[in-house]
């Protein structure tokens, strides 16, 4: 690998402190795709390039006034398309990196990271699997935000869930006991599996929180879902970034899900066994005191 | 209890009430800049950054507000343009200046204080002007990829003082002079020489004897390496075998550990530029002083036997340098705006919050409740009352006599400084000379006694064991005095009021931090 030039030493150096001068040249050469550019994929490419990767932006919906809900996009650029407008804005915060509207996704990828509705995401999940790439999927309900990741390892030799595995997974998930739930997690869980299962929430599964408790707190997150909130799409975005790292840099992710509330100020993270419901089943021994 | 449940789930994004409060933003640099974009987002539009250091290639991993071109310009002003280019309608103002230099009529007029500050001073001092003017603040600090964001309410929950901070760890002289074991006094002792030689020069200098002995030596370079590094050495020490006569100068690598010969053409390399050069204080982003510490440190090291670290690694501990990214700066400054917003809207509890870098119980982020002030807090604890009045016609004795005896009912106060010296006393048992000097004192005007506008002075009356602390600010066009700070509760108070709020207090959903004290500011959530 080509050594860093001094001018990517000076400019890295803080980080370079923190994982190392190898790592840096490794997310030189990393090439991230960016699908959809809302304000949560806008600072997840962000924070990519100033860590010294490159990335394509894939959007051609064109700009209007609701897409300046965006850090990057300026009222000059209504009219063009976010993809385009986007990688001007985002190329212009590092120039030691190439940053470019794609049409077609046709890059050599290490990572893709997606953020908006339910609706197309399978179908990116599927294209992302069949080449082995890590996908991120980011889902906002104003102060609540939700990160899935699908970790499918490169050589695709070790088994990480997909996508609608992780979603298949919430019921049985949302009914194992559990002495503290994080209830707003919960209601999130409950709300994106009706949205991906196109289920009215009068149809959720059930779960082991009192419906009168939790239902009420997933009808809020289900009609404002894709509401983003600049604080906590922050904090996702960081997130989300700093395991892209660890993933290009060949160190283990962090998490599988990663949930963040503004009304409590909490980050939970969690992972779903690639096991199947036996193994989980165990940890409903433990019993529920008290649900408040 | 779903009610309740509801009612939490507060509308923080999207309530349009309190954005336009005047924001002050204390740094632009890594956090400054995150706060700066995350302020903007929620609709924040009237903001004042403050920050004295300008731009470094180094900030430019982080500090996305920058570009290479403005290398060398202020941040703060910096900041902004890139902000109005973005949002031309903002109102945001941005100040290069040291936050020192401004007192309480400057932070009277922020709703709320935002720390993006990178050292333990400035906080201070932020913390105290919020702590007089009763303004929230709110501080926030990250290193590497752990962050911390800790709120603070004046007298209501713990200031940023009320916790004692780690000092700066020193070394015991003989440590760094003759006996170092570590690699870190081999640099502290590095760094001394620099100084001594060309920095600062200043006589109180550890070294200054080698600055002295060094005075006459006509080939500077060799003669000092022969004396650091052979001669002036405990008998322990191992002398450094190799001859200097033949050694050239040149520069050593930074990623590498180096032999002794590099090390010595590094140190004569060094040397020969420095000497020549006017002196200058150790500065981390100085080449030639890091060249410097960097072969002087480790040719020491070798006398002792102590492991050797590449320039890199030397620069880091010389210069502090504290390991910095984008992501958890991001992550901190979200968090702020969060804790910021819920003391805007008067909803919701502030809390206390910590990025950590692994999980503990599933919580990668966690929160916790603001803790109450401390009784003995120095800053915040001791009841205050903040008087404005002219201290060019305002005496030290119509202080005594109208505020404190008439208004605050002492008999017999004692006033002091916060640096311990005494402005006046009474009494008896005292001596002639005290005694004159206060009778003195008496009648000079405040400007006479050259106090500075902001002055705290606590007052003590013995007989009653009461202290209060007077915060005295200057006011041209007061002819008399203004009280404009109620009393705040001194320690009894606080007692009670403890026990009153504890009926208020409630739990927390999901949380097994202890209770504490509930907000003032917050109302009922059923509210």
């Amino acid at each position: 690998m080509a050594e860093l030039s001094i001018e990517e030493r000076q400019i890295y150096d803080r980080q370079i402190r923190i994982w190392g001068m190898e790592a840096q040249s490794k997310l030189r050469s990393a090439k991230i795709l960016v699908i959809n550019f809302n304000g949560t994929t806008s600072e997840i490419a962000k924070n990519c390039v100033l860590s010294g990767m490159s990335l394509d932006i894939l959007d051609d919906k064109i700009i209007e006034q609701p897409d300046l809900n965006n850090f990057y996009l300026r009222n000059e650029d209504v009219g063009l398309s976010r993809g385009e407008a986007g990688a001007k804005r985002i190329q212009e915060i590092n120039c030691l990196v190439k940053v470019s509207q794609t049409k077609n996704a046709d890059g050599n990828y290490q990572v893709v990271v997606f953020s908006g509705d339910t609706a197309n995401c399978a179908d990116i999940n599927r294209s992302c699997r069949e080449k082995h790439i890590p996908s991120y999927y980011v889902f906002n309900s104003r102060e609540a935000v939700l990160v899935i990741a699908d970790l499918i390892h490169p050589s695709g030799e070790i088994s990480y869930l997909s996508l609608p595995e992780i979603i298949e997974k919430i019921p049985s998930f949302l009914q194992t006991k559990k002495k503290k739930p994080n209830l707003r997690f919960y209601a999130f869980l409950l709300a994106l599996y009706c949205k991906f299962q196109s289920l009215p929430l009068e149809n959720a599964p059930p779960t082991f929180i009192d419906d009168q408790v939790l239902k009420p707190l997933s009808e809020q997150i289900f009609f404002s879902f894709t509401q983003e909130f600049y604080p906590s799409l922050s904090i996702a975005a960081g997130m989300v970034t700093q395991d892209i790292v660890k993933l290009i840099t060949n160190e283990k992710a962090a998490y599988q899900l990663f949930f963040f509330d503004a009304n409590d100020s909490v980050g939970m993270i969690e992972s779903f066994s690639t096991q199947s419901k036996a193994k989980t089943s165990l940890l409903a021994d433990i019993e529920i005191s008290e649900i408040d | 209890m779903n009610k309740k449940f509801v009612n939490k789930m507060i509308n923080l994004a999207y309530n349009s009430k309190m954005e336009h409060a005047k924001i002050l933003v204390v740094g632009a640099g890594g956090i400054g800049c995150e706060l700066l974009k995350t302020l903007v987002m929620v609709g924040i539009d009237n903001i004042t950054v403050i920050d004295i250091d300008t731009i470094d290639k180094s900030n430019l991993n982080r500090q996305f507000l920058f570009r290479p071109e403005h290398v060398g310009r202020p941040k703060a002003e910096v900041a902004v343009s890139t902000l109005k280019e973005l949002r031309p309608s903002l109102n945001v103002t941005g100040i290069q200046a040291n936050i020192t230099n401004y007192g309480n009529d400057f932070f009277q007029n922020f709703a709320i204080v935002l720390n993006a500050l990178d050292n333990l001073e400035a906080r201070r001092y932020v913390n105290r002007l919020c702590v007089s003017t009763k303004i929230p603040m709110i501080d926030a600090g990250t290193q590497g990829k752990l962050g911390q964001v800790t709120v603070h309410v004046p007298h209501i929950t713990a200031c940023y003082e009320c916790e004692p901070k780690p000092t700066p760890k020193t070394y015991p002289v003989c440590t760094i002079r003759s006996t170092p074991s570590k690699p870190i006094h081999c640099i502290v002792w590095a760094k001394y020489l620099y100084e001594a030689l060309f920095g600062l020069r200043d006589p109180d200098n550890i070294l200054s004897d080698l600055q002295k002995k060094a005075e006459g030596f006509s080939d500077l370079g060799k003669e000092l390496f022969n004396l650091l590094f052979k001669e002036e050495l405990p008998e322990e020490a191992k002398k450094i075998e190799i001859s200097i006569e033949n050694i050239v100068g040149s520069q050593i690598n930074e990623d590498k550990i180096g032999s002794l010969q590099e090390y010595a053409a590094g140190f004569i390399y060094a040397v020969e530029n420095l000497k020549s050069r006017e002196p200058k204080p150790f500065d981390k982003d100085d080449q030639l002083a890091i060249q410097f510490v960097g072969a002087a440190s480790n040719l020491r090291a070798a006398n002792f036997k102590i492991e050797q670290l590449n320039l890199f690694k030397t620069k880091e501990i010389a210069g502090n340098i504290i390991p910095a990214v984008a992501t958890t700066n991001a992550m901190a400054a979200g968090l702020q705006v969060i804790e910021a917003l819920k003391i805007l809207r008067n909803k919701n509890e502030p809390k206390n919050v910590w990025i950590s870098e692994h999980a503990s119980d599933s919580k990668i982020i966690v929160s916790g409740n603001m803790p109450p002030p401390m009784p003995k807090c120095y800053t915040c604890s001791v009841g205050s009352v903040k008087v404005k009045l002219n201290f060019n016609t305002f005496t030290l004795g119509d202080l005594v006599s109208k505020i404190l005896k008439n208004e605050l009912s002492m008999q017999n106060p004692t006033l002091n400084l916060e640096n311990g010296s005494i402005l006046y006393e009474s009494g008896e048992g005292l001596d002639e000379e005290d005694e004159e000097r206060y009778a003195k004192n008496y009648k000079m005007t405040l400007n006479e006694l050259k106090l500075a506008d902001g002055v705290r002075v606590s007052c003590d009356n013995f007989s009653t064991d009461f202290t209060i602390k007077l915060i005295i600010s200057h006011d041209e066009n007061q002819e008399l005095y203004e009280i404009v700070g109620e009393i705040v509760e001194n320690e009894e108070n606080h007692k009670e009021n403890g026990e009153n709020q504890n009926e208020l207090k409630r739990k927390s959903d999901n949380s097994d931090e202890r209770e504490c004290k509930k907000l003032k500011i917050v109302e009922d959530i059923e509210n």
